[in-house]
């Protein structure tokens, strides 16, 4: 479904992104990394926040590169950002219903994300956990066929964590969407993502099954 | 065509006085200051009261003087809104007008003219050597500071990455007193220089707030070399039009060159990234 | 219409019904004109409320679109022969007040704030360069479109009423919410799918159309158009102090502040004419520190 051929990113002396290529299907990926490894360039280069240098960014068969933020969405590029973004000053509900006519649908991801009860609460009453799925049920109500989530686990208790994290995989279950994810903590993702990709420096050191990365990421830990 | 070359370039000079006024503010305190205009109408018109009364340079200080206090009182009020960009934009605004209201009430709506200097210097005008001279000097400190002690290097960081600056123990709020204080200091120097070569009247502040506006957008957002650029651009396309198509083609300049820029670079002369979103 | 409670609707019909029934109360055309202009002046900050304000668009160059509609008007007014000069007064307008959408697709936030306010003062010179179309610095005299003045009276409050209507028409839309959203963030919004150059476009036709309208029966009551309109002081305070009022129901708010300022600018000018702009602006920084307590922290740093 999407297809990076060969990205790549500098911003003035630094490169972000170094000759990366990988294929994404409709799974569900994680993606680690210490700061600066180019986790978040990669999601600005995918949405269009950023362009990339040299490379191609294949999505559904076409070449992107020259497609708009806007129209990255409207294919079904969807995304959360690192910190916090909602709309602060509308609701919940607000928030998302205008972005899309369909009533019922907007009824049911909030429901899914359990935002329902919540719908009429100022995003700034609501604890982080809750504008995190905010900014999930954004993405959802506008029928993503890729959703980038940005470390949408930061921050956040050990149990609101494992609750978001059971939630982006039934949100993968139930969609048949791709998902990716970046984290900061491998151990966020081990519990639900089925193929991890670690990063360092803007390049792909390790690109595999969950289990096997995470004894990989492991052995290279011990190593140093 | 040599006078209009000449006026061109220390026009030029105090352009670029004012405009690095206002990008510190902007870069350092990230205040858009829209009484900037309102601080030099006020030195402009304090020397001109103090000048029948006292000697040259206790007038010209005085004046110097009211302007840094006028600056000290503004940022205390802008401060409190730097967090919210429409009202720190009204708040300035505001305090613009309210200093146009306060001379209006004093000194009436007539033209006054500030002299400061008569006479000729190598057949100038002794008014455009000062003008050029007390640019070029102060840009000249500007730059020692800015480049070679502490306060510089600290105005550097806080413009740079203020969070940053903080955690390292950069005492933010003073660094944002410093730049406004010195801000108002390069605007009464520039306001001393160039009001003498026009009337000055009480609305005369948004003639110089919408040219100091107009040289930073043109020049680029975070770039001083793309000021001086378009300080110069400005100075010379003004003083050629007012020559060759008349009075009101000068002030059209700014604006024409501002749309144009905007349209077809608007990142500016020498800007870089993308404005502030 | 979810942002407009019953109580607010009795509030307008009220008002409405105050200005439609003044021609029975006084004979004296001095007090209809100044009432009207007053009306209408409320129009124009209802339509600066809505446009300028609520998308966060800070416009402090408005009076340059003021002024624009109103030289075209009466351009199309004076110069026109036949049936089509509204179209004429429309065409000039938009093409007037065009460059006024550039820094609207080009910068955002201070940027596009500051580039606006240069743009009345463009004006003067403008009209002094080609003063055969502008009348120099007196103006242009209109031509009256209206026989009888209680015909040019309703006409004017009809249309005024119409234009707040469909502000608060448009503040109730998916449109009106796009507005917000730009405003509290608009990266975002374009990362939702919003489309913010057809919306800005949108707004910039739909601001000049409605504001040309108001102009035309603006410069009818007044007689005269000339460049004073671009002058930003004091349309501007009394444009940022009205809409200042904000809160779900706005246009309606900014129409009956917009009113009472004129008002109070007519009284300062006729007693305290040295002390108006030293009142006005701290009347606008006094309404805007209240407004800055009220706003405080609107968004949690998580």
């Amino acid at each position: 479904m999407l297809e990076l051929r060969s990205i790549s990113k500098r911003f003035g002396g630094v490169i972000a992104l170094d000759n990366i290529s990988l294929k994404v299907d409709k799974e569900l990926v994680g993606i680690v990394g210490p700061n600066g490894s180019g986790k978040t360039t990669l999601f600005n280069v995918i949405t269009g926040h950023v362009k990339h240098d040299q490379g191609r960014l294949i999505f559904m068969g076409r070449d992107i590169s020259r497609l708009s933020i806007g129209e990255r969405v409207r294919i079904g590029i969807l995304r959360t950002f690192q910190s916090p973004k909602v709309f602060w000053s509308l609701s919940v509900e607000d928030n998302i219903a205008p972005l899309t006519r369909n009533k019922a649908h907007v009824e049911e991801v909030l429901k899914m994300l359990d935002l329902w009860e919540r719908r009429k609460a100022m995003p700034t009453r609501l604890g982080l956990s809750y504008v995190r799925r905010l900014e999930i049920a954004r993405c959802l109500v506008l029928d993503p066929k890729l959703l980038l989530l940005d470390e949408p686990l930061a921050g956040l208790s050990s149990v609101e964590a494992s609750e978001l994290g059971s939630l982006i995989e039934e949100i993968h279950r139930k969609l048949g969407i791709g998902v990716i994810v970046i984290e900061h903590k491998i151990s966020h993702l081990s519990s639900f993502a089925k193929r991890i990709i670690a990063m360092n420096s803007g390049r792909v050191v390790i690109d595999a099954p969950a289990e096997d990365a995470i004894r990989k990421v492991r052995d290279m830990l011990l190593s140093i | 065509m040599i006078e209009i070359l000449l006026f061109s370039i220390i026009t030029g000079l105090v352009y670029i006085l004012m405009a690095t006024g206002f990008n510190l503010i902007l870069g350092v305190a990230k205040i858009v200051n829209l009484a900037y205009g309102a601080q030099i109408l006020v030195t402009a018109y304090i020397a001109a009261s103090l000048l029948p009364i006292f000697p040259l340079p206790i007038a010209l200080a005085g004046a110097i003087a009211a302007s840094i206090a006028v600056g000290a009182v503004i940022w205390m009020i802008m401060w409190v809104f730097r967090r919210d960009l429409i009202l720190s934009i009204v708040a300035s605004l505001a305090i613009a007008l309210l200093i146009e209201g306060l001379i209006l009430k004093i000194y009436g709506s007539r033209l006054l003219s500030l002299i400061i200097v008569t006479g000729e210097i190598w057949g100038i005008s002794s008014q455009w050597v000062i003008a050029a001279a007390v640019s070029i000097s102060s840009l000249g400190f500007y730059y020692l500071i800015t480049k070679h002690t502490t306060l510089g290097k600290r105005m550097a960081a806080v413009a740079e990455n203020e969070d940053l600056a903080r955690y390292i123990g950069i005492n933010v709020k003073l660094i944002g007193i410093a730049s406004f204080l010195i801000a108002s200091l390069l605007a009464s120097i520039a306001s001393i220089a160039i009001t003498p070569l026009y009337a000055i009247y009480p609305h005369m502040g948004w003639y110089y707030l919408t040219l100091a506006l107009a040289i930073v957008v043109i020049g680029g957002l975070g770039s001083t070399v793309g000021s001086v650029a378009s300080s110069m651009v400005l100075a010379f396309a003004q003083n050629l039009a007012s020559y060759y198509i008349g009075s009101p083609a000068k002030d059209l300049v700014p604006i024409i060159i501002l749309v144009s820029t905007l349209m077809f670079r608007p990142e500016g002369i020498l800007g870089r990234g993308v404005r502030w979103a | 219409m979810r942002e407009y409670s019953r109580k607010d609707l009795v509030l307008f019909i009220v008002i409405l019904t105050l200005i439609l029934v003044l021609p029975l109360m006084t004979g004296s055309s001095y007090i209809l004109i100044l009432a009207l202009l007053s009306y209408l002046f409320g129009v124009l900050v209802a339509i600066y409320d809505l446009f300028y304000v609520r998308t966060g668009y800070l416009n402090l160059g408005y009076t340059y679109i003021i002024a624009s509609c109103g030289f075209a008007a009466a351009i199309a007014i004076n110069r026109s022969t036949d049936m089509l000069w509204p179209l004429l007064a429309v065409s000039l307008a938009i093409a007037l007040s065009l460059p006024m959408l550039i820094p609207a697709l080009r910068l955002r936030g201070p940027f596009y704030s500051v580039s606006t306010l240069l743009f009345p003062f463009a004006l003067p010179p403008i009209a002094r360069l080609f003063p055969d179309v502008f009348g120099g610095d007196a103006g242009l005299y209109v031509k009256p479109v209206f026989e009888d003045f209680r015909v040019l009276y309703y006409s004017a409050i009809s249309l005024g009423a119409s234009v707040v209507a469909l502000l608060m028409f448009i503040a109730s839309t998916r449109l009106g919410i796009y507005f917000l959203m730009i405003r509290d963030d608009e990266t975002l919004a374009e990362s939702s799918g919003v489309r913010i150059l057809r919306i800005k476009i949108l707004l910039f036709l739909i601001s000049v159309l409605m504001t040309v309208s108001v102009m035309f029966f603006y410069i009818q009551a007044s007689g005269v158009v000339s460049v004073e309109l671009s002058d930003p002081v004091p349309i501007l305070i009394y444009t940022l102090m009205a809409s200042a009022v904000y809160r779900p129901g706005s246009s309606l708010y900014s129409l009956i502040s917009g009113i009472a300022l004129w008002w109070l600018d007519g009284l300062m000018r006729a007693y305290i004419y040295d002390l108006r702009l030293i009142i006005a602006s701290t009347l606008l920084l006094s309404v805007y520190l209240v407004k800055g307590v009220g706003i405080g922290v609107r968004a949690k740093i998580y």
